[in-house]
């Protein structure tokens, strides 16, 4: 089985919003909605100035905050760890986006809160995540941590890594390096 | 709708991969760098678009443009059949594409004959050919201009002058970076900040220097931010720097160099305190900078720089000039990590079709490189921002806009509407944009870049690659409008002018004998998407020789002696400066999900713009506190021309003595309805300049006056 | 029994004007603006719906906690009550229904509760602690106005402990996720139960003095049903009370907080976006007038006690609309490098969509009841 996580390293992105759109047109989302954020922050006082840029999207936690209060089991976790709605099955209660510690999950146009699906249905097939591939500056790497010949191996060892939010032990499945700047 | 909105996500997935998925492949058009798709089409429709692994401006990156501009192909704003002018009021009706053609030919063939071809103007984007040349060759005009002057002419031609052709950065290899006024992180092209970023990975260090914290600037070891217009003294500091303590490579220069003592007598006392005076930055910070570039030297460079600096001030040509001194002061020429020309191909050309009489040239409308006019300007790239000059001096008659669109890239959009003061104005756009609505008499709409198949393009420019690359646009949607592709409007034209066959062969014939002496199929460049040719240039230690008069670097420019000037360039300060403590430069610059003035209409990157607050202006802190400016605050911007109103953001990254605009914003076309009216553009507030020897239009000798409130 | 006629009255109007609102309303969300209809965002998902349906849903509990009093503590004042009690319970729950129904997107997929429930959601309980109680209810009442008070009895034990636990769980469903800092923990099970009597004492403080109005000379003008009146004042004022000393503390002790969401949070109540609708409406309308009307009615007045009851339920209401929104009003913290901004609030503010949709719920509970007044015999004589 595989077991699917991503490194974000934000000390690379410099915000061109490329993901967001790639992964936009991936999934065939309305232009206001999308899967993946930016979160920038500038610090400092001039000329002493300082900004990182983090891209966030959902964590695909292994103790997911959104499946835990999910009433209908629509939000759900496969074995390799991504996380995935039925959308059959979901009421629509939002439970899920108010329990979600990483703002992840937008509405569509039927109700459901969507979110980042890991690109789910392709990864499978071994293809790589639009916002992944598409990013001109190597911010993300995804892979199957079951693949000893995955790169992440050596990345997730020879970082300083962080989760977000980590003292809510939701077991995030994006591994952020640390950031030098902020 | 977009086709998942209708279904879940599995249905969409588990479609998506039992539809028929087809990958054809084609260039982004997106902007110059042309960066290689491949267009995935499911049902007819278009799906997505991924990188091209191969093609060096993109290796399998896109950027946020390139996706938004494929989805264009759906856009609202597109013009979906010739359109005629009924009014001055900007309303049109559509006709068939044979009205068209015989309306258009036959007032052409009119002017011809009154005023003779040399009243036509060809004005467009440019850069990878178009087919008018051709007709503008039989009767006779030489006016084919290009944006450059809006862009960089200032780069291009200087580097003609001193070194014979463009250089360019090798990343890869680089240990110093000095990017001044280049943000390759917001002026994007993917590959090279893909490079860029790996090369800061293998610890390659980069210096910004930009009056903003741009995007670089963000994966920067260090952000200097300069005084805007002032970044001729900081060179000339660097210069003195390093031949004051001896750090440049003497016998690079000793061979390569010619005018290094004409350059050094009159800039031996412009010391890094002088600098320091004018810029704002410490000699010391100058002296730092100037001794890491030569630590690092050969292996490192001052990035030759495109749109930034090379269209903006007085003392732009100066600038430019002084990129190359210190790029070859370092002895980086031809160096890994160092500078490199491009590597380029000749193309096969179909057989000529036509071989009746041609016209002698007339001179040109705009005087590039015409005696007593502007003799330095590059006739090959022109002066776009004059012609309605032209037009009211009788020397343009017929204008032609093709992918371009001045009055909205081109400084003073009221002046600039008095193009329709010719006698005839054809616009070939894809959209609505203001050129067209404002001052067509007729447009003729192209095909979606994804609905044509092209001639090939070598790719090459901006970024050092050893190898050639040839890539080329294939079919991959039906038009989903009445547009056709250039080659079948500009046989249209040409036919009902009365010349029959001046283009006598199908863009797949042509294709196929351009690849011919490469050697390469159309069936191979097809499945491939971008080929690359053998690498053919590589670092060379020995027997360097540069396209001048003397085959070396010049440092002193021949033709600028010839027309009275110093060769050399010596400290110019900038046009004009601000006074008042409510007074600022207006400076610009890209932002990386918009392409120039042509993306305001797409949703997806709008929707951006929605969240990020992208129309706001920039201002310091400090400056919008002391005239009580906050985040969010509308106030009004003056300068000699006009007065509008924008929204404020607040920020430490900003020099205090300007304010930054991002260069998209202010669409004026009703048409474009979604862009129609956001935020404000830098065009607005600038009268339109030529700059003597380069013809650019100083873009930023602009000062605004700045009071809080008024919307 | 004698079949009576509904007579409208000016209550009859009201009602369908408010009902007419709410069609309004729905009409925008269905068919013209959809999810723009409302107010709610991917940074506040929650908005004044769910708000509108804890204050029914309380309401209807804290109904049936109170009218309980009768039935279950045997109380015998309070069964004179007793059917009216139930049915403003029935019809405040089908209220709190309604409302929740058009805030999720797909309601008629609840099946799913069933098929596929998630026992740790605190929703999937609150559907089925609700649901058992509306059967209840109706069980309840059925044998009431048969006059069958030992079932009746009967079921309202069951239904005792079935209220309290939907009452603790809707606490649990805001207190559950550590998420919203604001509401995690125990504070809100227990403000729900408190706030449940009040919002209970008040209810059948107003149907008390209505229905003596109603029919003149029966219990709520003679000394049995002053009697009643005063008791129950005295609940509301109690309750009131203790749910002013709850609130503050719950206020006082999230100001000092060590954990800067839930400080924030309880600056927005105070300071922040909400300060108006928290001192105005939650404080001095909900808490403070009408304790002063009590106090100087000497809880001997039904007629100023009707007010107070009034004026207690339009407080809570704004402490549902504060409570739902100062959970969500801090943006979250995504990352832990950023200094925290402080006071950058998530916006939200409930729009006319969602404003109608309560309004229009109370329209309708008004006109279902004063329907059952003029069709039923609701008065209990024992
Ligand atoms: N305001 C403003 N002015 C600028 C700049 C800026 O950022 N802002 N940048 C400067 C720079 S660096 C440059 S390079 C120039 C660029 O100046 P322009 O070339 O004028 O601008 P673009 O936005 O590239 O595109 C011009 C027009 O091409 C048309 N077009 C797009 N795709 C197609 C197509 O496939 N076929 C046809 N026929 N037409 C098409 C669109 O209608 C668009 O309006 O502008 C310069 N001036
Ligand atoms: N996203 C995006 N990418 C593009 C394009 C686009 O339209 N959008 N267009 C393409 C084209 S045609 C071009 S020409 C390039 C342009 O690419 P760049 O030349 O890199 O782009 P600009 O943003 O025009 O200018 C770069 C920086 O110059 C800074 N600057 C302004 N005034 C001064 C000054 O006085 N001194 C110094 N040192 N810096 C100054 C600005 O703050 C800005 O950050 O981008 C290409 N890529
Ligand atoms: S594509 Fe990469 S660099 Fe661009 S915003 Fe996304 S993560 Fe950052
Ligand atoms: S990030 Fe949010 S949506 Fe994603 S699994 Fe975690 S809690 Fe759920
Ligand atoms: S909105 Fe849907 S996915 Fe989210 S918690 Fe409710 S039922 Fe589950
Ligand atoms: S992994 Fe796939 S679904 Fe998730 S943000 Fe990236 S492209 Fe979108
Ligand atoms: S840089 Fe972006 S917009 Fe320009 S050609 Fe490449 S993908 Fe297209
Ligand atoms: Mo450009």
């Amino acid at each position: 089985m595989a077991d699917y996580v991503m490194f974000i390293d934000p000390n690379r992105c410099t915000g061109c919003n490329a993901c967001r759109i790639a992964c936009q047109t991936q999934w065939g989302l309305a232009p206001t909605l999308k899967f993946n954020s930016l979160i920038e922050q500038e610090t400092g006082k001039y000329p002493k100035v300082q900004r990182l840029i983090t891209p966030v999207q959902c964590q695909h936690c292994d103790d997911a905050p959104c499946q835990k209060v999910c009433p209908t089991g629509a939000t759900y976790k496969r074995e390799d760890g991504i996380v995935l709605i039925d959308a059959q099955k979901c009421i629509g209660c939002k439970y899920c986006m108010v329990a979600c510690p990483y703002n992840a999950r937008v509405i569509n146009e039927h109700g459901v809160p969507e979110k980042c699906r890991f690109c789910a249905e392709y990864v499978v097939n071994g293809e790589t995540p639009a916002c992944v591939s598409t990013c001109m500056n190597d911010v993300r790497v995804f892979g199957d941590l079951d693949d000893p010949g995955s790169p992440l191996h050596e990345l997730l060892k020879n970082q300083d890594l962080i989760q977000l939010r980590a003292d809510l032990q939701t077991k995030p499945r994006i591994y952020y390096a640390k950031s030098k700047r902020i | 709708l977009p086709q998942a909105l209708k279904m879940d996500f599995q249905a969409f997935a588990e479609e998506a991969k039992h539809a028929e998925v087809t990958r054809v492949p084609s260039l982004c058009n997106g902007c110059s760098s042309y960066c290689g798709v491949w267009a995935y089409v499911k049902n007819g429709r278009l799906w997505k678009i991924e990188g091209n692994d191969i093609h060096m401006k993109s290796r399998g990156h896109i950027c946020a443009r390139g996706h938004g501009i494929a989805q264009n192909v759906y856009n609202p704003g597109r013009v979906t059949q010739p359109m005629k002018r009924v009014d001055n009021k900007n309303n049109f009706q559509p006709i068939t594409w044979e009205e068209a053609f015989q309306e258009v030919g036959a007032k052409m063939k009119a002017i011809v004959e009154e005023h003779g071809g040399d009243k036509m103007v060809w004005a467009c984007h440019g850069g990878k050919e178009s087919y008018a040349q051709q007709f503008m060759d039989i009767i006779g005009s030489s006016t084919y201009i290009t944006h450059y002057a809006t862009c960089f002419s200032a780069k291009t031609n200087i580097w003609q002058n001193m070194v014979g052709g463009m250089f360019n950065p090798d990343f890869d290899q680089a240990k110093t970076m000095l990017f001044v006024g280049r943000n390759y992180a917001g002026g994007i092209i993917p590959a090279a900040m893909k490079r860029i970023t790996e090369a800061k990975a293998k610890g390659g260090k980069i210096i910004v220097v930009d009056p903003r914290f741009c995007e670089l600037a963000t994966i920067a070891d260090e952000w200097i931010p300069i005084r805007p217009g002032t970044d001729l003294a900081f060179f000339l500091g660097i210069a003195h720097t390093l031949i004051t303590e001896n750090l440049y490579n003497q016998s690079f220069v000793e061979q390569y160099v010619y005018g290094f003592d004409e350059f050094w007598m009159h800039n031996k006392d412009f010391s890094a305190d002088q600098a320091a005076t004018i810029c704002g930055i410490a000699a010391d910070k100058i002296r730092e900078v100037a001794r890491e570039l030569a630590g690092s030297a050969p292996h490192a460079f001052l990035d030759p720089g495109y749109h930034g600096l090379a269209a903006h001030y007085q003392n732009s040509n100066e600038t430019m000039m002084l990129n190359i001194i210190i790029n070859a002061l370092l002895g980086n020429f031809w160096k890994a990590g160092g500078l490199f020309p491009a590597a380029s191909t000749t193309f096969g050309h179909p057989e000529a079709t036509y071989y009746g009489p041609v016209a002698a040239k007339g001179i040109r409308a705009d005087g590039a490189g015409e005696v007593g006019e502007y003799p330095l300007v590059e006739p090959s790239r022109g002066i776009p921002q004059r012609i309605p000059d032209m037009i009211e001096k009788g020397r343009a008659r017929m204008v032609f806009f093709y992918s371009y669109n001045p009055l909205r890239s081109a400084p003073e959009p009221e002046y600039q509407k008095k193009i329709k003061n010719a006698d005839l104005v054809v616009s070939i756009p894809y959209d609505w944009n203001e050129t067209s609505l404002y001052t067509a008499h007729y447009i003729l709409p192209e095909n979606h870049y994804l609905e044509r198949t092209e001639h090939p393009k070598v790719i090459n420019g901006n970024i050092y690659w050893p190898a050639t690359q040839v890539a080329t646009r294939f079919k991959a949607l039906e038009s989903t409008t009445s547009s056709l592709d250039l080659l079948d409007i500009m046989k249209g034209l040409t036919k009902a002018y009365g010349i029959e066959n001046l283009y006598g062969y199908t863009v797949e014939e042509e294709l196929e004998v351009a690849l011919g002496p490469i050697g390469v199929s159309v069936d191979e460049l097809r499945e491939k998407g971008c080929i690359e040719l053998m690498p053919s240039v590589l670092p060379k230690e020995e027997g360097l020789t540069f396209g001048t008069f003397t085959g070396k670097i010049e440092f002193s420019i021949g033709a600028w002696r010839k027309e009275g000037y110093l060769g050399v360039p010596t400290w110019v300060p900038p046009l004009v400066e601000p006074a008042e403590v409510n007074q600022f430069r207006l400076i610009h610059g890209k932002q990386p999900w918009h392409s120039h003035i042509m993306t305001t209409n797409n949703p997806y990157l709008m929707a951006i713009t929605e969240e990020k607050k992208g129309t706001y202006m920039w201002m310091n802190s400090s400056r919008a506190g002391e005239l009580g400016i906050q985040e969010g605050d509308w106030v009004t911007v003056s300068s000699d021309i006009t007065s509008k109103q924008v929204q404020v953001h607040i920020t430490e990254g900003l020099h205090p003595e300007c304010v930054w605009l991002p260069s998209t914003y202010g669409t004026f076309s009703e048409k474009l309805e979604l862009g129609y009216g956001q935020g404000v553009n830098y065009n607005d507030f600038i009268p339109a300049r030529i700059d003597k020897k380069t013809g650019h239009v100083m873009g930023q000798e602009c000062i605004v006056t700045i009071t809080k409130g008024g919307k | 029994m004698e079949k009576r006629k509904y007579r409208r009255s000016i209550w009859t109007y009201v009602s369908l004007l408010l009902l007419a609102f709410a069609v309004a309303g729905a009409i925008n969300k269905y068919l013209i603006s959809g999810e723009h209809a409302f107010g709610v965002s991917p940074d506040v998902p929650w908005g004044a719906l769910i708000s509108g349906y804890v204050f029914f849903a309380v309401a209807a509990t804290g109904t049936g906690l109170v009218g309980s009093l009768g039935h279950v503590f045997r109380i015998r004042k309070f069964e004179v009550l007793s059917k009216r009690a139930l049915l403003a319970s029935i019809l405040l729950l089908l209220a709190a229904f309604i409302v929740l129904a058009v805030e999720l997107s797909n309601p008629f997929k609840m099946v799913y509760l069933l098929l596929s429930p998630n026992l740790s959601s605190p929703i999937l309980w609150m559907g089925v602690f609700y649901g058992f109680y509306l059967v209840l209810l109706f069980g309840e009442f059925f044998f009431t106005m048969k006059n069958n008070h030992k079932a009746a009895t009967g079921i309202a034990y069951v239904s005792l402990i079935v209220k309290l636990s939907a009452i603790i769980n809707l606490g649990r469903v805001f207190g559950f996720t550590t998420t919203r800092s604001f509401w995690d923990g125990y504070y809100y099970p227990a403000y729900m139960v408190v706030s449940a009597v009040v919002s209970g004492a008040a209810v059948l403080t107003m149907i008390h003095y209505l229905s003596g109005k109603e029919s003149p000379g029966s219990f709520s003008q003679n000394p049995q049903g002053k009697d009643l009146a005063r008791t129950l004042s005295q609940i509301l004022a109690g309750g009131l009370l203790v749910f002013a000393l709850f609130q503050a503390i719950k206020v006082g002790t999230s100001l000092g907080s060590g954990n800067q969401a839930v400080a924030q949070a309880a600056q927005a109540l105070i300071s922040g976006p909400m300060a108006v609708p928290f001192w105005l409406m939650e404080v001095l309308v909900g808490i403070v007038a009408p304790l002063l009307i009590l106090y100087r009615s000497k809880f001997s007045s039904p007629g100023l006690s009707f007010w107070a009851g009034i004026l207690t339920m339009l407080g809570l209401l704004f402490s549902r609309l504060d409570f739902v929104y100062a959970g969500q009003v801090v943006p979250l913290q995504l990352t832990d490098a950023a200094a925290k901004a402080v006071h950058v609030f998530n916006a939200y503010a409930p729009t006319w969509s969602e404003w109608s949709l309560i309004i229009g719920a109370v329209g309708l509970i008004i006109l279902v009841f004063d329907y059952a007044e003029s069709k039923l015999s609701l008065d209990s004589h024992h």
